[in-house]
């Protein structure tokens, strides 16, 4: 009897200690790793690089926090983080957006909430794909500490993405080398997306609030290659192999092309991580 | 790999059905030795899903989705243990979309001797009301937080009971359950004061009090802030009933706990809850009033919606039964702040008066309100280096804001006619504030009358013949709000008013239930959006349905078209998709 | 997938005939934790009659047809306890949001019952309820011989007449 009554006693303790108390809750201790990507040119990718797909729309009350991370994130991290603000799902179409002509949702899109378990939970974001507890689909408020999980990982993959823009006819020309840097055992896709940063559009704030001229940041707006990629190394892949690939796309007359971006990443077909990814401006 | 898995099912799922045999079999034997008492339930709920544009019912390529459980516990002398089958071939639609596949879903083993009663595997567990602790399954919903882990209970002397536990909670099924993030640490003690103290045993005045602590455990490797790893809540509560009297109060802390739900404030949270009733032969009035202060618990900070919440916190509002009052806009608790208050009342008029008629008539009242807690945001540039940062608000105890959440009046009274005649008419008025609970993409605060009334008729013994029509009005305001810092103004402020619509109109709803007892229930229900604002969408709603029921097994089959809804049990809702389609529904006891 | 799916559907089917439509395995009333109306802690397997059959009837104060089933039952309930000494006990599955309407609910309607409260379900798992209205009948020697889901008005006069075999002796 007198065991068991220690045994509770115990319990309690347990209980009582786990208590910590934040005073001061910001982190002094990071800086900014690297410096933020330029325009236009060429860059090579050396580290493992971080795509963030963040799942938004302009109905969805909750998204302007999880963009607000990552763009905290995008600061700590430099260009070593990419970001790409995908608008599907309820709240990025009627009736879940009521800010009718701002649908910016794509049927690729659509397509990349069905990866794992639909997603019906916004905002919610992938973080190059990979599990964390099973489950790729990771609230923005996991993103950070994610991502520290896995970042001094040694890439396996190497992407040299070039872009070139003619003003005349808005076309832009896209070729990428892609290096093995290790042994790759499964078929690897290269897809291609064309970003545009900042489209200023209605947004649904907390308490059903409209701000008409909030900043969608990073919106994919089209995938220059198939859904799921181009193949690129069809079985596997040896270190120092490499492939050469080349897309072109014109830009509609609507879309800005100082804000947009091509990114490009090479996508695990079998456990559907993305292993290398890299993000150049148009202009 | 796939078909692999479902092999292995498929054995566990046969294995299961043998072990029942088995052990019925030896059951109905005469007195073999005892080899334990095997009971269990099962349900299934399988819909066939057709594609309806019309009313936004999503093209389902599987045509067929359900949902199965199968439940088995196994009792031989303290020994307890049990399991449950589930299988989501693939899961309804609206429910969690991450419960997929066919697996075992729980298990547990139980030991029972005197004061000490041991569990290891998943249990469910509730410290006082729920307000820093509940785990608990609510099937209907998709929700299951049950923790995984060890449960110790245990009664070291009469009248005090003590419980601790410790483990991982439900999070995810994907043909096994899988547990989430953060680790669930939890001590409660209740102490019987009438059973206690032996002189007080045969008291009129009958005493407990509680006290509870809970801590969550998650790993911080955020690389902007340092969140706390260990997170702990405590709460006490006192009951005291006397004669007709009873009061109940619960109080609950929780130390800093930034998280998805707050936007990672570092601010605490509290919660208390206070209710006392009287009642005696004939009358009943419970006053109840609460506030929540930051008080959303879950075991993984970054989680949202239903996701593994740690505490309960219900709606202090009416739980409404009939059909429109109960799915267009019931209320759901802002976990983040909000104050409460409801009074009810029934009180039951006696027959053979003039009020009461012949058989005596039911009348209940009940008021509920709830508004935003007061709160003053702090600019974060305004804080100095000696103080807390990244409070967000500061609030005072109990203060009521401006802004209300939602308000219900409704009234019901039930008269029995005459022997085969009873009545039942209701009025609901309820003030709904889309802008916060967000049922509904449109905007501003919904205002609505909801006029029931509810026929009964005994055609014959056991034959019985129901009618209830119901109808919903719906007006709304607009609301103010002050463009640069997006906060909702209240009446007089000056603002941008943002316009405000009539959500989907009025609505009639019309049910005809024939009931055979005890086997048949058959019945049509209509629901009749009569008045939406698109004349496109001004559709009736129309299922039909038959229900076989035999001792512990009830089938039900169903067709028609199911509007898009909110389904609530407890205090915690379900988004439902409109759908069109074919139910099939079969649940057992055994 | 739908294969796996109507194998499924079969095998729970299966089941359902072995059990569900004939259980007639007796057991007694399982172990669980509930509370009084003035929150006492009360071990449901004490639950007793003296030897006289027990009705035990899961309920909510939102679930209609349950108030319907005990407000039936209670016009007629002094009647039954006359003539075969009957015990309803009512066991209200309602959680922490109408926890507190139980007691005002049960006065108000001046029921005679045996009332307890089951907030976290843990009853009602173990006596293995699905939904609400769920009624059980337990023979004097405490064994479960009968049970019936949902309610439909008339099902109480089949259930009194199952009370009365009992008071009687003889099996059901």
């Amino acid at each position: 009897m007198k065991r068991f009554f220690l045994f509770f006693i115990a319990f309690a303790f347990v209980s009582l200690v786990g208590c910590d108390d934040v005073d001061y809750p910001k982190r002094t201790d990071t800086e900014q790793r690297t410096d933020p990507g330029s325009g236009g040119g060429n860059v090579n990718t050396t580290v493992t690089k971080i795509l963030i797909e963040d799942f938004t729309g302009p109905g969805c009350q909750g998204c302007p926090a999880a963009a607000v991370r990552a763009e905290e994130l995008k600061g700590l991290y430099g260009d070593q983080l990419v970001v790409v603000g995908i608008h599907a799902g309820y709240f990025a179409s009627p009736p879940g957006n009521p800010h009718v002509g701002f649908d910016f949702s794509t049927p690729d899109g659509e397509e990349y909430t069905k990866l794992e378990t639909p997603l019906t939970e916004f905002p919610s974001g992938y973080v190059n794909r990979r599990e964390r507890n099973g489950s790729i689909i990771l609230k923005f408020g996991a993103w950070g500490g994610f991502i520290e999980d896995f970042r001094f990982e040694a890439p396996s993959m190497s992407i040299d993405l070039n872009v070139s823009y003619t003003d005349g006819d808005r076309k832009v020309d896209i070729t990428t080398t892609t290096t093995a840097l290790q042994d790759i055992p499964n078929a690897t896709n290269l897809v291609v997306y064309l970003v545009e940063d900042n489209i200023e559009s209605p947004q649904t704030f907390p308490n059903n609030v409209t701000q008409n001229d909030y900043l969608q940041r990073h919106v994919m707006r089209e995938v220059v290659t198939n859904t799921w990629g181009e193949p690129l190394f069809t079985t596997a892949a040896t270190i120092g192999e490499s492939v050469d690939k080349e897309f072109n796309f014109t830009i509609p007359n609507d879309w800005n092309v100082d804000n947009m971006t091509v990114i490009a990443y090479v996508r695990d077909t079998d456990s559907e991580v993305i292993l290398q990814v890299e993000e150049v401006y148009v202009k | 790999m796939v078909l692999k898995h479902h092999i292995y099912n498929y054995i566990a799922g046969i294995s299961l059905s043998l072990v029942c045999l088995g052990a019925f079999g030896q059951e109905n034997a005469p007195p073999a030795p005892d080899l334990g008492q095997l009971h269990g339930n099962f349900e299934i709920t399988a819909q066939y899903y057709n594609e309806d544009s019309l009313i936004g019912a999503p093209d389902f390529p599987e045509r067929v989705g359900a949902n199965a459980f199968l439940n088995l516990i196994y009792v031989k002398g303290n020994f307890e243990s049990g399991v449950r089958f589930e299988s989501y071939e693939p899961v309804l639609q609206g429910y969690p979309t991450n419960f997929e596949g066919s697996g075992v879903g729980l298990r547990y083993a139980r030991y029972r001797k005197d004061e000490l009663d041991i569990t290891a595997g998943h249990f469910y567990e509730q410290f006082g009301s729920g307000l820093i602790l509940r785990t608990y399954e609510e099937r209907a919903l998709g929700v299951d937080n049950a923790i995984d882990g060890i449960r110790v209970k245990y009664k070291p002397f009469r009248g005090v009971y003590l419980t601790g536990l410790m483990g991982k909670q439900r999070f995810r099924f994907e043909n096994r359950v899988q547990n989430g993030d953060g680790r669930v640490r939890g001590f409660d003690a209740e102490l019987n004061i009438n059973e206690l103290i032996p002189s007080l045993a045969e008291s009129r005045t009958q005493m407990t009090v509680g006290g509870s602590f809970v801590s969550k455990f998650q790993a911080d490797r955020d690389p902007l802030l340092v969140l706390p790893e260990n997170v702990s809540s405590y709460g006490g509560r006192f009951s005291l009933t006397r004669g007709k009297f009873s009061f109940l109060g619960e109080y609950a802390y929780k130390i800093n706990d930034p998280s998805a739900d707050n936007n990672f404030i570092f601010k605490d949270g509290q919660a208390v809850f206070v209710s006392g009733s009287y009642s005696k032969k004939g009358l009943g009035i419970t006053l109840a009033a609460k506030t929540i202060d930051n008080m959303s618990f879950r075991s993984d900070r970054s989680e949202t919606v239903n996701n593994l919440t740690i505490n309960y916190l219900p709606a202090l509002t009416r739980q409404h039964t009939y059909n429109l009052a109960a799915t267009l806009y019931p209320y759901a608790t802002q976990p983040t702040g909000e104050v409460g208050y409801q009074a009810d009342l029934i009180y039951k008029i006696p027959k053979k008066t003039y009020f009461g008629g012949r058989y005596g008539t039911t009348v209940s009242i009940n008021y509920s309100g709830v508004n935003s807690l007061d709160t003053t945001q702090i600019p974060e540039n305004n804080v100095s280096d000696s103080l807390k940062t990244l409070q967000g608000y500061t609030t005072n105890f109990f203060s009521l804001g401006s802004q209300t959440f939602f308000k219900d009046f409704n009234i019901e009274v039930t008269r029995k006619l005459s022997k085969k005649t009873k009545i039942t008419a209701s009025y609901v008025n309820f003030v709904f504030n889309n802008d916060v609970v967000k049922l509904s993409p449109n905007k501003g605060t919904f205002f609505t009358d909801i006029a029931i009334l509810d026929v009964t008729y005994k055609i014959r013994p056991k034959h019985t013949l129901r009618v209830e029509a119901q109808h919903l009005w719906i007006n709304s305001v607009p609301t103010k709000v002050d463009s640069t810092n997006l906060n909702v103004l209240s009446e007089g402020e000056l603002g941008e008013t943002i316009s405000a619509e009539r959500d989907n109109g009025d609505w009639a709803a019309a049910i005809v239930e024939y009931t055979f007892s005890p086997h048949w229930i058959v019945s049509v229900i209509d629901q009749y959006n009569y008045n939406n604002n698109n004349k496109d969408l001004r559709i009736h709603y129309v299922t039909g349905s038959v229900v076989y029921v035999n001792k512990g097994t009830r089938i039900m089959l169903s067709y028609g078209r199911q509007r898009a809804g909110v389904f609530c049990v407890g205090g915690v809702c379900r988004n439902v998709p409109a759908s069109n389609g074919l139910t099939l529904s079969l649940t057992s006891s055994f | 997938m739908k294969k796996n799916l109507f194998t499924f559907i079969g095998l729970f089917a299966m089941v359902a005939i072995l059990f569900g439509f004939d259980s007639d395995s007796k057991r007694k009333i399982p172990a669980a934790t509930v509370k009084t109306l003035d929150l006492k802690t009360f071990d449901t397997s004490t639950i007793s009659n003296d030897g006289k059959p027990i009705v035990i009837s899961f309920w909510a104060t939102w679930c209609s047809p349950c108030k319907k089933e005990l407000n039936a039952i209670a016009e007629v309930y002094e009647d039954w306890q006359d003539e075969t000494g009957v015990k309803v006990v009512a066991i209200s599955i309602d959680d922490a949001r109408n926890m507190n309407k139980v007691r005002p609910y049960v006065d108000g309607q001046g029921w005679e019952y045996d009332v307890y409260l089951d907030p976290n379900a843990d009853f009602k798992r173990a006596m293995n309820v699905n939904n609400v209205p769920h009624t059980f009948l337990v023979d004097g020697n405490g064994h479960i011989v009968w049970q019936h889901n949902s309610y439909s008005p008339g099902d109480e006069e089949e259930l009194y007449e199952l009370v009365k075999k009992l008071s009687e002796g003889k099996d059901i």
